[in-house]
């Protein structure tokens, strides 16, 4: 049976390789065919090796990286709970509205050293988030309505109610756009490498990661999470509260998205004026898909998602070829991963050889015996 | 030398997960015959017949009918090619009506209109024709299971089927409707029809059936005419050894009661009363045995024991505790351990590792963890531990408990229900489906659990080998009550038991004595 588990292993970590590179081929196939006369060659390696030909452009693959890291981390709990919640992407618009309020409504945050101000801003934001993560929760769990479906409607609800408050008290009337005022210095994380886009967040989400893996194989809830999502019949016999875990799951999930709206509002810009949605949750559910739901691999697959998303601005910038390149190479990618009938035939093939041999060797066994 | 139907020439099956559930099997039905494909849960015999059927695929192997090989891909398939099944579990739509459910996917009426009385007179005929006594105008949810049956034999028969095959269609039967059911299939026979017939009660298959085919593990063990045969020649190529094992046990000292259940009641959804007034007791330190034929109420009163269902009224005690209010984490710590029949829908989580599915019945509890912290190193000692006491064959806790085979998924599941110090344990089915060593190992620990530590078992099987050699005690189960007690279970005969499980006799209060 050990054969058996490193073959399904295997294949599954194929997939996704395979999905990844796959969609990489069916891009750059693309890219030669709409580049102008004589610049493939130029639009190739920029989409290829783009991000890693400047100090810039890897500050910005790690400036994505930073809430994707989060928002994936969370996505795993509420996917591992067996629910799909998408509550994230509007909790990137409005969670940061929560700590602005304590930033430019009151005069709690003024004079404190940033890093206690940091920790008040990740700390609020992630209480926002966790509470909106509620409102979905509590219609599946109590209501009975679809969670995709409330959470998806919601997101809009977010983003419009974070530009209420933002248009109503927030804005900073001077700008001849909608925004907030710019944020103080010691309220902000720090740019690093000069002033590129990649930022001190990045510790923040790091020890999220950390944190989250951490709930997720070591702690009592996430085991229960876990155990109640794979099948709730068992997790109720065992005498586990499943609708308490369906909720934590969720609620987890919102929290980190929360901190993952905290990094990135307060890190990546220098005021809040966020006027549509902004995809950073939507992708914590295609981060956590590739991972396979487990919070260890979420690195990794935050870090290719990060890397496809900049080569494809990177591609903007300097060709003709629209951003929105990287949507169709994206469908690709989740397609495959979650194409579970993928590369099954030649798995079971494999499997189905293992066996045959065990039970010849077997029956050799029994005639030498 | 009667025309050959239907062949199967060299089937082999591995499930996805590695396990052979067929192979090379070859096995052929003739017309005008009725064929059993006996042998013992998890022999193969379903998997097979899926096969047949279109609901699986095989690796290798090949079907003829009527000397032509074909591929069959699906039931539809399947059905176009001649080959009926009639499932265990009926596939019917309880609130449409015997007419509409026969008709169902073959609709007569001009393009998107149901003609329903072309429908009903279809039927009608086809009921005249095949001498299968039921009103097309009923709705399925009031039939009988009998009837029911006759539905579905219908439904395969109007499709213009040669071959029939029948899952075990007695287990669901009384002796009457069974009685029936023979007549109705002899009738098929005589006119022509093919007929497969799965079964593992030999006394059916001697007395209906005029060829066999027995599979052991997989592989076919024997073949021939019935009529060359007899029941022990037949039991012995379904079994691998000839095990009655005898289990040495001393009596049971009775001590204070650790179950009680009193009056109790339970109707379920469609207002059918499963359980009627039930009374009775497990004492600690013995094993109680439960026997009946399935759906006697068996599996509800398990459920309302355990606390997976809420009873309509009565009383039930665990160690002198009212479950009524609780909820099952409670009912654990009162000193609760549940071995569910429906082992992959209730006693494991498949994704999860062997560790996570040990691991669930202490997490509400502070044996592994402080607080929220689990205590991972402390969990896997003691996983790594049940795996060593139980002999689960596993490369280790981290291994998917899907990869392994049932035997051992079961060794994990008594494992951890076992090492969890309660002190009454609901064993609902525990070995059906399971590999003789696996088996013997878990009787034992049944037995040896109640004298060594005083526990008490409450034992609900269909094994009456099982039944009779594990319990101190034997009640009979029959549509929801208690009809038999038997205290001295060395000279109980078989035909007697199966005359009260079946119904044919009943005990007077006096007779059965002290329940509790």
């Amino acid at each position: 049976m050990k054969k058996v588990q490193r073959v399904e292993f295997l294949f599954e970590f194929l997939r996704v390789l395979l999905g990844i590179m796959i969609a990489f081929a069916l891009c750059l196939v693309i890219i030669v065919m709409v580049a102008p006369e004589g610049g493939q060659m130029d639009a190739i390696k920029n989409f290829a090796i783009g991000p890693f030909m400047s100090e810039r452009r890897f500050a910005q693959v790690l400036s994505r990286w930073t809430p994707y890291l989060l928002t994936g981390s969370g996505m795993c709990f509420i996917y591992a709970a067996g629910r799909f919640s998408l509550i994230s992407e509007g909790i990137i618009n409005l969670a940061p509205i929560a700590a602005l309020f304590l930033m430019f409504k009151t005069p709690l945050m003024q004079g404190l050293p940033t890093v206690v101000n940091l920790t008040i801003i990740v700390v609020v934001c992630a209480l926002a988030g966790g509470a909106i993560s509620i409102v979905p929760a509590f219609g599946r769990e109590r209501l009975g309505a679809n969670e995709m479906v409330v959470s998806t409607i919601m997101n809009f609800v977010c983003l419009y109610v974070a530009l209420f408050f933002i248009q109503s008290s927030l804005a900073d009337r001077t700008q001849s756009f909608m925004t907030s005022p710019v944020y103080p210095d010691n309220m902000r994380f720090t740019r690093y490498w000069g002033d590129t886009n990649f930022h001190s967040g990045v510790w923040v989400a790091i020890v999220g990661w950390i944190v989250a893996c951490f709930i997720f194989y070591r702690t009592r809830i996430g085991t229960e999470i876990r155990l109640a999502g794979s099948n709730m019949q068992f997790a109720k016999y065992s005498g586990i509260n499943t609708t308490k875990a369906m909720y934590m799951g969720q609620i987890i999930g919102g929290l980190f998205a929360g901190v993952a709206a905290a990094v990135d509002a307060f890190g990546l810009y220098n005021s809040y004026f966020y006027t549509m949605l902004t995809n950073v949750g939507m992708d914590g559910l295609i981060i956590a898909v590739m991972a396979r739901k487990k919070p260890v691999f979420v690195p990794l697959t935050a870090f290719v998602l990060a890397y496809i998303r900049t080569a494809a601005a990177t591609l903007n910038a300097n060709t003709n070829i629209p951003v929105e390149l990287v949507t169709m190479l994206q469908a690709v990618i989740v397609m495959f991963v979650a194409a579970e009938n993928f590369l099954k035939k030649p798995k079971e093939k494999v499997i189905f050889n293992i066996s045959r041999k065990e039970e010849e060797s077997k029956k050799e066994a029994k005639i030498n015996a | 030398m009667a025309k050959e139907l239907l062949k199967m020439e060299g089937i082999t099956k591995i499930y996805g997960n590695g396990f052979m559930a067929n192979k090379d099997i070859t096995f052929s039905v003739n017309e005008g015959e009725i064929h059993a494909l006996i042998g013992e849960n998890g022999a193969g015999k379903t998997t097979l017949m899926k096969i047949l059927f279109g609901l699986e695929n095989c690796q290798n192997g090949k079907i003829y009918i009527n000397g032509e090989e074909v591929h069959i891909d699906n039931p539809l398939d399947a059905i176009a090619k001649g080959v009926g099944m009639v499932h265990q579990h009926f596939m019917q739509v309880p609130n449409l009506t015997v007419a509409e459910n026969v008709m169902l996917g073959s609709e007569p009426g001009a393009g998107p209109l149901f003609d329903k009385r072309k429908a009903v007179q279809l039927t009608q005929e086809a009921c005249d024709k095949f001498e299968l006594d039921v009103d097309p105008n009923t709705l399925i949810r009031d039939l009988s299971v009998g009837s029911k049956q006759k539905v579905e034999l219908l439904k395969a028969l109007i499709r213009g089927v040669k071959v029939l095959i029948l899952d075990e269609p007695t287990a669901v039967l009384t002796p009457q409707e069974t009685r029936e059911l023979f007549v109705q299939l002899k009738f098929l026979r005589d006119s022509g029809y093919g007929i497969i017939f799965i079964s593992h009660k030999l006394e059916e298959v001697m007395e209906l059936c005029n060829r066999v085919t027995v599979l052991r593990h997989g592989r076919v063990t024997g073949n021939g005419d019935i009529s060359d045969l007899n029941q022990s020649q037949l039991s012995k190529m379904m079994v691998e050894r000839e095990v009655t094992l005898k289990i040495d046990k001393d009596k049971a000292v009775s001590a204070e009661p650790v179950l009680q259940v009193r009056n109790l009641n339970y109707l379920n959804d469609v207002g059918k009363q499963v359980l009627k007034d039930l009374s009775f007791g497990v004492r600690a330190g013995e094993v109680v045995g439960i026997a009946g034929v399935e759906g006697n109420g068996q599996t509800e009163l398990s459920e309302i024991i355990t606390g997976l269902k809420k009873r309509t009224t009565g009383e039930v005690f665990l160690n002198g505790v009212e479950t009524e209010k609780k909820n099952i984490k409670e009912i654990r710590e009162i000193g609760l351990a549940h071995i569910s029949e429906d082992r992959m829908k209730y006693g494991i989580a498949a994704d999860l590792s062997i560790r996570d599915n040990i691991a669930s019945i202490y997490l509400e509890n502070n044996k592994f963890s402080r607080g929220q912290y689990l205590n991972v190193k402390k969990l896997n000692q003691f996983v790594d531990q049940c795996i060593e006491e139980f002999e689960i064959a596993c490369t280790g806790g981290n291994e998917p408990i899907r990869l392994l085979s049932g035997g051992n998924i079961q060794k994990v599941i008594i494992a951890r229900e076992f090492s969890s110090n309660a002190n009454f344990i609901v064993a609902n089915q525990p070995t059906r489906g399971i590999d003789v060593g696996t088996t013997d190992l878990i009787r034992k620990l049944l037995v040896k659990y109640t004298r060594e530590k005083n526990v008490g078992v409450l034992l609900i099987s269909s094994d009456l080998n099982e039944i009779i050699e594990v319990s101190d005690r034997l009640l009979v189960m029959k549509d929801g009550e208690i009809f038999a007690q038997f205290t001295d279970l060395h000279n109980l005969q078989d035909e007697v038991l199966g005359e009260y499980m079946l119904g044919v006799k009943r005990m007077t209060p006096e007779e059965m004595g002290d329940l509790q």
